[in-house]
């Protein structure tokens, strides 16, 4: 295992919205031995893309200087945090004077863009755990093999596509979850959805359409017979946690969806394999549990009648 | 000094009440709300650790926490043992005189902490940029105002150790003698020692020698004046002040320079009282109250308190509670936008200054003016990372506001006929909701609530430049791929009726130079940006990203109509040159 040293960008909504996944990754990460340093990163400019793309590309290209200044790669466990910032590094490339106006604005501030911006490119979670880690270390490495479980994993769109620009991984038929998720000793189930989007970009735009594209996710995970979505973007997984709570609320005719599988952040599943904590999403589910009473439970995809019939 | 008794008294009557009256002025607005619970521990510990000795900032930022404690202690110091000593030092200090030690030179001490605090103060705004951008006049002003106070201070102080007035008034009412040779040497001893300044140098009036003259004029000084009089040289800086006026010690004195001076140091210190409600040193007040009503840091847990109501006690405290230290500005998530969109709104420090103008009336209709939109506008680029909330000494609940403004500001989107074409606006850009937006730019809609785009220039080019190449629908061949593989369009039940335009017919329609004509189209606002259409494209046209430029060119649009044409950039930031919560 080579050295494995990368600047921790967590995102904007991990600290106020979804801090279990910051936990979660940074306890995977120390075990697995990747070492990470903190800075004081700004927002990635994924938010302000719909109202200026310059915002969004200077936003971004500050971190990238912020991290090529303190000599490292970022590692962000958000894929929008990933996808835009891999935008930037593209469009700078190319579009010299974007890269000029960028570059002043940058100086203002006394930073400076990375002179070689592919090198300054970021990486997933889920990149450098496949490429740097590697699947084969961390399946021996897992201590409690989640033998059993039925996973759906959820590829996220902007680490995806355009797969020119973001370069995660092949863009119509990737592998790289699923190896990551076959390697903690769970079942990933194919299913037709995979790569189709959470829904979360339209929450708060089009409420109503979010929705929709999120509980076809859920339902055609369910099909699938997996038991739970497995997420690695803050964003795809506020979507499910969100839209489980928004429709358990409602008494429409999708009642009950408690059934929906729910959602559960890799470095969780991981953790759970790897002996750390344990979710509470995933207790019971699928497999003996290490700790607890160990029944394991019948995958329920079997009776997948109708509770989804919209 | 009858007169100036008088002006000192009816002076400090009028700006003390003038002072009370400005600060129910500002709570006026102060009503209901759920009060702070009483929890005598935690909130004893806030107000020593936190209020008084400010160690929470200490961790945080030791710079500033080392020069608001120098301001903090000089300032108080000579507040409470100079100002009102006749209060506080005459009854507690035992002995107290201001002119002997430590008195003396304490009072020097406190005034130099205090300049030296402020001299960092402006020297910390001066070098951190993001810091000098939300950096403004009441910033200076306040700064300046307590410089004033200090050196008018320090400068009359000089004035009266040169003074012969001053001296020849002390002679007359202690010295006790009418010996000319006593009062010859008397003033040598304090010509030599405590550095007055005679117009006329010392005559012996018998022929005695200096010598003489002096060892009874020292005699008489130990007499008379030292129980009362330690050497002026431990009032270091005044002295030091003295030495250096000296050549024009004379001449001043001769103008009435120390009755000047006090006037001018007077007015200094109720300048600052009639200040104090209004301007940012009214955090002495409310961010103390705001330390003790909320004991601990906010917790980074999503969802823990609904936000509290705009006209609440605990809401409006903590409005007041801003101390405009800039802080959460500094450390602000998008401050890059900011840079790009010149909008000051982006900032939290300035939002919450416009919050509070909007809560006192300043903005004259808080729906119409251009300050609604860019409050909308740089609220809505908020991600709620709550990291000003973290950094905020005075621990104001910023999350909670920026969630609550945001859900107050698109409510008008409910029923837009109620409302101004520019509150509409500022809801369209507080919700972003691709219902409203694309009804702002849709034909039909167009003269009912948004007044016609087309009277308005083109939006600035793109930086991307991609609806204005040729190149970049080249290859389109209508082949609807786009459209076929689009979540969206799959998930809709009736595409037509729910998105206006397919993909592929926004592509056609921009290739043609139709570009207004798709910007009411549902689509380009309902698009996931998942990148599917241009993933599969067979021509490789750049369809996902098309669409983020026409959303790109609304928004100029819709921002240039509300802020009169300007389509924002630095210049928009530099033409407002006060800060935003500022009055006119």
């Amino acid at each position: 295992m080579t050295s494995m040293t990368y600047v921790w960008f967590p995102g904007c909504k991990i600290p106020y919205h979804l801090p279990r996944y910051g936990r979660a990754s940074l306890a995977v990460f120390r075990a697995l031995g990747v070492e990470l340093l903190e800075l004081e990163f700004g927002c990635c400019g994924y938010p302000a893309r719909h109202l200026s793309v310059e915002a969004s590309v200077l936003s971004a290209a500050r971190n990238l200087a912020l991290a090529h200044a303190a000599g490292a790669t970022i590692l962000t466990p958000c894929k929008c945090c990933f996808g835009n910032l891999r935008h930037a590094v593209y469009w700078l490339q190319r579009v010299d004077d974007l890269r000029r106006r960028v570059q002043t604005l940058l100086t203002a501030e006394g930073l400076a863009l990375p002179p070689d911006l592919e090198q300054a490119a970021p990486r997933h979670l889920l990149t450098v755990l496949d490429q740097d880690v590697g699947a084969k270390t961390i399946a021996s490495a897992v201590r409690h093999p989640l033998r059993g479980l039925r996973v759906a994993a959820q590829y996220g769109c902007h680490a995806l596509r355009p797969g020119n620009v973001t370069r995660f991984d092949n863009p119509l038929q990737p592998t790289v979850f699923e190896r990551l998720v076959e390697a903690t000793g769970a079942v990933a189930v194919p299913w037709a959805t995979r790569l189709d989007c959470c829904g979360n970009p339209l929450h708060g735009r089009n409420t109503a359409m979010a929705l929709r594209l999120t509980r076809k996710k859920q339902q055609d995970a369910r099909s699938a017979g997996a038991e739970v979505l497995c997420t690695a973007c803050t964003y795809c997984q506020l979507q499910f946690d969100g839209c489980r709570e928004e429709l358990a609320d409602s008494p429409a005719q999708d009642s009950p969806l408690d059934k929906a599988p729910p959602a559960v952040l890799y470095p969780e599943l991981l953790g759970a394999a790897l002996g750390l904590d344990e979710p509470e999403t995933l207790q019971g589910l699928g497999r003996p549990a290490h700790h607890g009473p160990g029944i394991a439970q019948t995958p329920s995809h079997h009776n997948t009648d109708d509770i989804f019939t919209a | 000094m009858e007169t100036s008794s008088v002006f000192f008294t009816v002076g400090l009557w009028l700006s003390l009440a003038a002072c009370l009256v400005g600060f129910g002025l500002r709570v006026r607005h102060w009503r209901g709300g759920r009060l702070p619970a009483f929890r005598p521990l935690p909130q004893l510990k806030a107000l020593v650790c936190d209020a008084l000795l400010q160690l929470h900032l200490a961790r945080k930022n030791p710079l500033g926490w080392g020069l608001h404690l120098c301001i903090f202690i000089g300032f108080m110091g000579l507040l409470l043992f100079h100002a009102m000593d006749g209060l506080i030092s005459v009854r507690l200090l035992p002995g107290y005189e201001s002119t002997l030690n430590p008195y003396q030179w304490l009072r020097n001490a406190l005034g130099l902490l205090l300049l030296l605090g402020l001299a960092l103060a402006g020297w910390r705004r001066l070098r951190n940029t993001r810091l000098k951008t939300v950096t403004h006049r009441d910033d200076w002003f306040a700064l300046a105002l307590l410089a004033a106070i200090a050196l008018t201070g320090f400068v009359l102080e000089a004035c009266k150790i040169t003074s012969e007035r001053v001296y020849a008034r002390m002679v007359e009412d202690y010295a006790n003698t009418d010996d000319p040779a006593e009062l010859a040497g008397l003033q040598l001893v304090w010509a030599r020692e405590y550095g007055v300044v005679f117009a006329r140098p010392v005559v012996s009036p018998e022929g005695q020698s200096a010598a003489e003259l002096y060892s009874l004029g020292k005699e008489l000084d130990e007499l008379v004046c030292a129980s009362c009089h330690a050497p002026t040289a431990t009032a270091f800086v005044s002295h030091s002040l003295a030495l250096a006026l000296a050549p024009v010690a004379a001449r001043l004195d001769a103008a009435g320079a120390v009755a000047f001076l006090w006037h001018v140091h007077v007015l200094c210190c109720f300048a600052g009282l009639l200040y104090l409600p209004w301007g940012k040193m009214a955090h002495a007040v409310f961010t103390p109250l705001q330390l003790v009503a909320v004991p601990q840091p906010h917790a980074a847990e999503s969802q823990r308190t609904t936000p509290a109501q705009p006209t609440s006690v605990p809401h409006n405290l903590a409005l007041d509670a801003c101390t405009h230290c800039g802080a959460c500005s500094v450390h602000c998530s998008v401050h890059a936008s900011y840079a790009v969109l010149g909008n000051l709104a982006v900032l939290p420090s300035e939002k919450l200054a416009l919050l509070r103008r909007v809560r006192h009336g300043g903005i004259a209709d808080p729906h119409t003016g251009p300050e609604m939109f860019r409050l909308a506008e740089g609220n809505g680029l908020c991600t709620e990372c709550h990291r000003c909330t973290d950094v905020c000494p005075a621990r104001i609940d910023l999350q909670s506001l920026w969630i609550a403004a945001k859900r107050s500001q698109s409510q008008p989107l409910a029923e837009p006929a109620a409302h101004s074409p520019q509150e509409h606006m500022a809801a369209l850009m507080a919700s972003r909701t691709a219902g409203a937006w694309a009804a702002a730019f849709a034909p039909a809609a167009s003269d009912a609530i948004y007044p016609p785009l087309r009277q308005h220039p083109a939006p600035p080019r793109q930086p991307l430049g991609l609806t204005a190449r040729a190149e970049t629908f080249w290859g389109c061949v209508q082949c609807t791929t786009c459209t076929n593989v689009c979540t969206v369009v799959a998930a809709a039940t009736d595409p037509v009726a729910e998105l206006d335009l397919m993909p592929q017919q926004i592509m056609n329609l921009v290739r043609m130079g139709l570009i207004d004509h798709t910007l009411g189209a549902r689509m380009v606002w309902s698009c996931v940006t998942c990148y599917k259409c241009q993933e599969h494209c067979p021509q490789g046209v750049r369809v996902a990203d098309v669409l983020y430029e026409l959303r790109n060119m609304a928004a100029a649009r819709i921002r240039a109509e509300a802020l009169g044409g300007q389509f924002g950039g630095q210049a928009d930031g530099q033409m407002e040159g006060r800060a935003m919560g500022e009055r006119p």
